[in-house]
């Protein structure tokens, strides 16, 4: 038996990729090995933390609003309990902080993607859904989330509850709207060889619309997580007694600042790892998309 | 298409009103340009306290003053400490938190205090200042398993009040109660719908709490070493030291105004304030207002029980020593404008 022809495959953008699967400007990219693409990205950290020394030792501004970065490094050791003075409210919370905030995330995202995937699929569907709900979106959608936060403690009261809900506030929105654009923008070609093939309306939805929109989808989940984390923590001003959140306000109304530095930080690598993760879980549902793209 | 149209020109004309309507946020005096020698920055948050620093702008003698509102004490003191205001109104425990971190501020009259009240839900069964039933109260809780929550603002004064009454009354603010950081803007809506069984705002919103009967007053948490103090004014160190005309301009408007908000002229100035940027009902206001007490002395001894209780609440790294507190209070400029001696304006150790 003779192997078969390599087959130019097509996705769900309807776009054709060579047979081998990737385009040589991608293939070049991605051979670059890890530890550069690493270097690569911790060159503007790195040149932000030395700008900052700089202005530090330049005295620009008191040191008690600008910490030094080893001030704030001094104080995640406070934070995570490896130093014991001196004491302070949230010495040795590291760990716990991280936790709690990271399960309030979880919790918010999670409700924030199954609402937003299925009230932006029905708006990119269906017109009626469209006229019904998009100019309330409109109105929500631009509001301020802490603005929000009385309203939750009516509706919901005080602790977890509201921290959810005010994290799933945070992220819904561009979840919503990106779901609506990408559903919306769904190849025609692909519906018409969808019904051809004897899809439903729902059918069509689950094997066609929601796969072909999923590049969309995931860009609109990577801002509604780094929204979630943003909401989290802020959401962490109310009635909580752990948290980064709980430890940034806290620290930021003592005008703790190496604190508030350290809870800033911590809460961007948070976010970070999360979309990493979040990239990790859809990658094979999206690569098709990553190979048709131009990036170089 | 029509439809987005529409959208369009809705959001259009929105935007160019709401442009329109946010021209000019900040009130300047009114004092004659020919004479005036320049003009100082004043900033304050915006609590009823707060707002009689709105009323400087006229009683600096040669002077223009430009009050700046912040929404938080945190940004106004960053400001100051950052040199981009001149006079800034904060509390008592933004002045200990600041001298804990070394920001070069010094405090220099004080302004107005009172201004607490430990409000309890009405479904709360306590007659006013039974402390005794009170205590029994949260000790029954504690055992139940069903701790006392009472709503407070983490680093504010009405906070550090609360958590130094308590143990006066027998209660340990740590174990037999759980404090429960809610914003001041949140306590209405966490007493009316249960999330908690008590709270101590700051006016107006106390009175906004009471007049409603959302809350009731069960007691106003004085009877503790810091006392009702409440505000002060603070300077940057340098700007102090660089402005000495500046700053007796200032003692002299702050030694005009703190005397002039006792007297009836003085109080409909400043519930006009109030009603004006809070948007605070009159009946509110008045209710507010009673409970305020225009103060322009600096209790040291006050001071330290502040500072003492903020650490041993982990809430600054050091235990602040009387001669770091005095580093940072000048009695000087207060004495020379009102003419009493600093021990009158409670200077001391």
């Amino acid at each position: 038996m003779s192997a078969a022809p390599p087959v130019a495959q097509v996705t769900p953008a309807g776009t054709s990729v060579p047979a081998g699967g990737r385009l040589p400007a991608q293939k070049k990219s991605r051979s670059l090995p890890r530890a550069i693409r690493f270097g690569l990205g911790l060159i503007v950290p790195t040149l932000i933390v030395g700008g900052w020394q700089l202005v530090v030792s330049a005295k620009l501004l008191p040191s008690a609003l600008l910490p030094a970065p080893g001030k704030v490094i001094e104080t995640f050791g406070l934070w995570l309990g490896i130093k014991d003075t001196p004491q302070m409210f949230y010495s040795g919370h590291l760990l716990g902080d991280v936790g709690a905030t990271s399960q309030r995330v979880i919790v918010g995202f999670a409700l924030a993607t199954v609402m937003g995937v299925v009230v932006g699929t029905a708006i990119g569907v269906w017109t009626l859904a469209d006229y019904l709900l998009t100019p309330t979106l409109r109105v929500l959608g631009p509001i301020p989330p802490p603005t929000w936060i009385p309203v939750v403690i009516v509706i919901v009261g005080i602790g977890q509850s509201a921290n959810y809900t005010l994290t799933f506030l945070g992220a819904l929105f561009p979840v919503v709207a990106s779901t609506v654009t990408a559903v919306s923008g769904v190849n025609r070609e692909l519906l018409r060889a969808g019904r051809m093939m004897g899809h439903g309306q729902l059918g069509l939805i689950a094997q066609v619309v929601i796969p072909g929109a999923l590049p969309g989808i995931v860009g609109g989940l990577r801002i509604g997580l780094g929204l979630a984390w943003m909401m989290a923590v802020t959401s962490e001003m109310l009635a909580v007694h752990s948290g980064l959140g709980y430890t940034l306000w806290n620290a930021y109304n003592y005008f703790d600042y190496p604190a508030v530095f350290a809870a800033m930080i911590l809460t961007g690598l948070c976010g970070l790892l999360s979309d990493v993760v979040l990239q990790l879980l859809t990658r094979k549902a999206t690569e098709w998309h990553a190979e048709t793209g131009v990036r170089r | 298409m029509r439809f987005a149209r529409l959208w369009a020109a809705v959001a259009a004309l929105l935007i160019a009103g709401t442009a329109l309507a946010g021209c000019g946020s900040s009130s300047t005096g009114n004092s004659d340009p020919s004479t005036s020698k320049g003009t100082i920055v004043v900033a304050s948050p915006q609590c009823a306290h707060c707002l009689a620093m709105t009323l400087l702008t006229d009683k600096v003698p040669g002077y223009d003053v430009k009050v700046e509102q912040f929404g938080t004490l945190t940004g106004l003191a960053a400001s100051l400490a950052a040199g981009k205001i001149d006079v800034g109104q904060i509390d008592y425990t933004g002045l200990v938190s600041m001298i804990d971190k070394g920001l070069p501020l010094v405090a220099i009259s004080g302004q107005v205090n009172g201004g607490s009240d430990f409000v309890v839900s009405p479904s709360v069964d306590l007659d006013p200042d039974d402390w005794a039933a009170f205590k029994d109260l949260v000790l029954q809780r504690k055992a139940e398993g069903k701790k006392f929550k009472i709503a407070s603002e983490f680093g504010s004064v009405q906070d550090i009040e609360l958590r130094l009454q308590l143990p006066e009354k027998g209660i340990d603010a740590n174990q037999d109660v759980e404090f429960v950081n809610v914003p001041y803007q949140g306590m209405a809506q966490a007493l009316q719908n249960g999330s908690v069984d008590a709270a101590i705002p700051v006016q107006p919103i106390a009175a906004t709490i009471t007049n409603s009967k959302i809350g009731v007053h069960f007691a106003y948490p004085y009877d503790q070493a810091a006392g009702d103090l409440t505000n002060v004014v603070v300077v940057n160190k340098d700007w102090l030291a660089k402005n000495p005309d500046r700053i007796e301009a200032v003692m002299q408007g702050m030694n005009t105004l703190v005397p002039d908000l006792s007297t009836p002229q003085g109080q409909k100035d400043w519930a006009a304030a109030v009603e004006k940027y809070t948007g605070t009902s009159s009946a509110d206001t008045t209710t507010a207002l009673a409970q305020l007490k225009p103060d322009i002395a600096m209790p040291f001894s006050q001071i330290k029980a502040i500072a003492h209780a903020m650490y041993e609440q982990n809430l600054i790294s050091t235990d602040l020593s009387v001669a770091t507190l005095k580093e940072h209070i000048d009695y000087g400029p207060l004495s020379q404008a009102t003419g009493k001696t600093p021990a009158e304006l409670g200077a001391g150790s």
